[in-house]
């Protein structure tokens, strides 16, 4: 039973590592903690294993997984990750004649834990707001919100 | 479907075009909507390439790490049951025995008794243990009663 478990997990860490750790690259931002998120990712799912029914496909599950613990990482460390925004909306001047400014990762420091967790899961990752509201213990209705705020903060920052 | 709805959707209609024909129809005579949609598929686009993937140099360490972890982990989880269980067939089988050998009479020996005395008649008292067990013979030995010794006139 555990020998199969741990050949379940040794199997995804082979075949979805790569999806997992860029999913924790966009959330959290540099390669370092994205690989810590992508660790406990792939640890969370050894020991969740057993509420894995197998009718979703595995990387639809470990997507979930990716985003609540990468969330939970950018909470815990919020004042490390989030404390130089200020600059951001004056660091680079619009392209003459292009709508919107070349976008920067940086950018995405504006948006709050939550509302960065929801635009990355929702345009990224390809996540249904049932499935982010699931993955983030938050309402459907409060992820809707979270990713109207994050568009709204991102067009700000970028024109 | 207001406009607010049709933006919530704007990842699905990129992902799965002509899927979502009422909507469709409204982006293209509805200003704000095109624009939205212009400008989540640019951050698509630009966040894809935003963050490269590492190199395979890179990511086979981690996952061997990772799986080392995950092996790390089922055997701190899975020891403990073992070393119980271990501990069980300790209690049960092998506690009894090493008890049980401590407190044999010297009437439960009557077989090794006699083998063992009469190899030590037979031969030598080293021949005689042996032959059999030594932990027997040391314990006739030291603990027979001299009356058996008498009657196998030893």
């Amino acid at each position: 039973m555990a020998r199969q478990k741990r050949k379940i997990i040794d199997s995804w860490i082979i075949q979805y590592y790569d999806k997992v750790l860029a999913i924790s690259l966009r959330l959290t931002g540099n390669r370092e903690d994205a690989g810590d998120c992508t660790q406990e990712v792939f640890i969370k799912a050894w020991e969740k294993l057993g509420s894995f029914r197998g009718d979703s496909h595995p990387m639809a599950w470990l997507k979930r997984i990716a985003i609540n613990t990468c969330y939970n990482f950018l909470n815990r460390n919020k004042v490390k990750q989030w404390d130089a925004v200020e600059d951001i909306s004056t660091s680079e001047e619009p392209v003459p004649g292009a709508q919107f400014r070349t976008f920067d990762p940086a950018y995405l420091r504006v948006l709050s834990p939550l509302e960065r967790s929801v635009l990355v899961g929702r345009v990224y990752d390809e996540l249904s707001f049932k499935a982010l509201a699931a993955a983030l213990d938050t309402s459907e209705n409060s992820a809707k919100v979270s990713y109207h705020n994050a568009i709204g903060k991102l067009r700000k920052v970028m024109t | 479907m207001t406009c607010k709805e049709i933006q919530a959707m704007i990842p699905e209609i990129l992902r799965e075009p002509g899927k979502h024909p009422e909507a469709e129809k409204h982006i293209e005579t509805c200003e704000a909507c095109r624009n939205e949609l212009a400008f989540i598929r640019s951050l698509q686009q630009e966040l894809r390439g935003a963050f490269p993937q590492p190199p395979l140099t890179e990511t086979i360490p981690r996952r061997i790490k990772v799986m080392r972890k995950v092996r790390y982990r089922t055997l701190q989880r899975y020891g403990i049951y073992a070393a119980a269980a271990a501990a069980v067939i300790v209690l049960t089988f092998l506690l009894p025995s090493l008890f049980s050998t401590q407190d044999r009479t010297p009437e439960m020996y009557t077989y090794y008794e006699t083998e063992t005395l009469e190899a030590m008649m037979a031969a030598d008292l080293s021949e005689g243990m042996r032959i059999s067990d030594e932990a027997i013979a040391l314990y006739l030995i030291e603990n027979a009663p001299m009356n058996t010794l008498e009657d196998l006139s030893f």
